[in-house]
């Protein structure tokens, strides 16, 4: 049991840190409607900061209280990765549907650029010692209060006029929402929760690298999206969910089918050869995870969320 | 001005490799609207599909044509298992599936050669001219002309023959198009085949100058072609060329000006930066929306 716990503390953390990440895209993604493709950079750029202020400037200030250090990185991180967000939107929140796709994309890749180049948090190897902050547990619960908040926001008069936007710009437009105010509040509260998860990244592995703000995260951010459903916090909660357990799963899936192949080899049905080659294609993960999110794709396009709205639907028209 | 003038010079053989595989990207923009994140693989399997049939000792002529249509064939397959049946969903589904179908080819390459780099059969001298005071590879030139030739072949083929005109009346008015007799799958498979078929040729060039090849040269060429894309005009091909271009020049300049650890960021800055001056790209037309 302690074999365990010990094993599943980090896909937890991970699973808490993902989530909290999935939910601040889903709020820019799913809610406002605003296809962003460098929500990594913002969660990097979190991470960062934060680390830069626990490493460089608290022992400068005299700050050794682990409670207080945390916060203080939390709001930094926030702060950080809010800057950056202001700063890609002013622009960029003018551009419409698929450019604000392409420019946004570039972002994740200026600010991996950025970091790579700066000498001091590491370069290209990567930032590594941070103090370690925070616990699973903590993690876990700061993902909660976020997915509280987020809800509670869609219920606010800002939280509509997001939703307006979304779905009609003209129409929210003509209702005298201010449309790109509204999309900018919904971009720095995204890009500030991202800043957060990437604080507790940085701080529980002690180590972050400029290659997370690469276009492949921001992409599975996305995937923790639409898995779960596009229009629901509870639904991306979930894809991060699934995100995590599949590879963990997948670390099993050689011993399990070896048997088999070796079976199937002695009766003639598979050349012996061919055997180190299937072994090597099933241990490779994401290879394995790539097939199956495009099957998950194919099966389940709208995400799991309409799943359940489906079943609702069907047990109304039944009574 | 000398600088400057050589780096041009520099920056013309990788701008035409972007430009190769940039076309791809925008012709499968124009007719579907949906950016194809796997395109960047596509230059990556050319590669190592004409190393493969150069090991078995086919001729070059022979390795490029089997790598062409072999390439081409495995970009028509993705197409129809992973991008066509989420075609009438929302329009992140599919991107989704081409960053999954991108993973897939680099890690089954990783598994069935190697995760390093291999070093190609063939390769082309970079033997240097001196033009005044300029030093130019008789390489490049040759790279620069075949690209401007292949596009020219494309833009020909595009407007003088039938199958040509169906991509275009496509990517104008998809439901017209279908209206008026165009076959919609088989047209979507051809734009799908044509954009490999160019990707593998830069592929084919990259693997002969740089001598190497390895499973994630896709990625970096991919992204920086999509982004050259972009900024000519996603959806037109001279636009591509003229992105790819620019792109390859502006990176070379910055190398010339020592500020070569920036050089992956850089095409993002200027494509943001001409995103916000002209949102349709350099050559890009506007799209009216309406209500």
């Amino acid at each position: 049991m302690m074999d365990f716990l010990n094993y599943s503390q980090l896909p937890f953390i991970m699973f808490s840190i993902l989530a909290i990440q999935a939910m601040s895209l889903q709020l820019i993604l799913g809610g406002t409607g605003l296809l962003s493709l460098g929500h990594a950079a913002f969660y990097t750029v979190g991470g960062y900061t934060s680390a830069m202020f626990t490493v460089f400037i608290a022992p400068l200030i005299g700050i050794h209280d682990t409670t207080l250090l945390l916060i203080c990185a939390c709001l930094i991180g926030m702060t950080g990765a809010a800057f950056t967000g202001l700063l890609v939107a002013i622009p960029c929140l003018k551009l419409r549907g698929d450019y604000l796709a392409m420019a946004t994309l570039g972002v994740g890749e200026i600010v991996a650029t950025v970091f790579k180049n700066l000498d001091f948090v590491g370069g290209t190897r990567g930032f590594k010692d941070i103090p370690k902050l925070g616990s699973p547990l903590l993690i876990f619960s700061i993902m909660l209060v976020v997915c509280f908040f987020i809800i509670r926001f869609y219920k606010t008069n800002l939280g509509y006029a997001v939703r307006a936007t979304r779905d009609d710009e003209i129409s929210a437009r003509s209702l005298g929402i201010n449309i790109y105010k509204t999309k900018l509040i919904s971009f720095l509260i995204g890009s500030s929760l991202a800043g957060l998860a990437g604080v507790f990244y940085a701080h529980t592995l002690q180590f972050i690298s400029p290659d997370e703000a690469g276009f492949y995260n921001s992409v599975v951010l996305v995937l923790a999206v639409v898995i779960g459903g596009m229009y629901s916090v509870m639904g991306s909660i979930f894809g991060a969910f699934i995100i995590v357990i599949i590879p963990e799963i997948l670390r099993f899936i050689p011993q399990l089918i070896n048997p088999y192949l070796i079976f199937m080899s002695e009766k003639g049905f598979l050349l012996p050869s061919l055997i180190p080659v299937i072994d090597s294609i099933l241990s490779n993960r994401t290879l394995i995870f790539s097939v199956l999110v495009v099957i998950i794709m194919l099966l389940n396009p709208k995400g799991v969320a309409s799943l359940f709205e489906r079943i609702n639907k069907m047990r109304k028209t039944n009574e | 001005m000398l600088d400057f003038t050589q780096a041009i010079i520099d920056g013309i053989a990788i701008g035409s490799l972007y430009a190769l595989i940039a076309i791809g990207y925008s012709m499968v923009f124009g007719v579907l609207q949906f950016v194809n994140f796997a395109h960047g693989e596509l230059f990556m399997l050319g590669a190592y599909f004409v190393m493969l049939f150069l090991t078995m000792g086919a001729p070059l002529w022979v390795a490029i044509l089997f790598s062409l249509l072999s390439v081409g064939t495995i970009a028509v397959v993705i197409e129809r298992i992973a991008y066509k049946p989420l075609r009438k969903h929302s329009r992140l589904a599919p991107l989704i599936t081409a960053v999954a179908m991108s993973l897939f080819l680099q890690n089954i390459i990783q598994v069935l050669f190697s995760p390093n780099s291999l070093s190609f059969p063939i390769n082309i001298p970079g033997n240097i001219v001196t033009l005044g005071e300029l030093f130019v590879r008789i390489r490049d030139i040759g790279i620069f002309s075949l690209t401007l030739l292949l596009a020219f072949l494309l833009e020909l083929f595009l407007f003088k023959t039938k199958a040509g005109t169906g991509i275009r009346a496509l990517a104008m008015h998809a439901d017209a198009s279908k209206l008026c007799g165009v076959p919609f799958n088989r047209t979507v498979s051809l734009t799908f085949f044509i954009g490999a078929v160019l990707a593998v040729i830069a592929g084919t060039i990259q693997g002969m100058a740089t001598n190497q090849i390895f499973p994630l040269m896709g990625v970096n060429a991919g992204l920086k072609a999509f982004a050259a894309a972009v900024l000519g005009g996603i959806g037109e091909i001279r636009g591509a060329v003229l992105g790819g271009l620019v792109l390859g020049i502006s990176e070379s300049m910055l190398v010339s000006y020592g500020l070569s650890t920036y050089k992956d960021g850089f095409a993002f800055v200027i494509l943001i930066l001409v995103l916000l001056i002209r949102p349709q790209g350099i050559l890009g037309r506007t799209q009216l929306v309406k209500v």
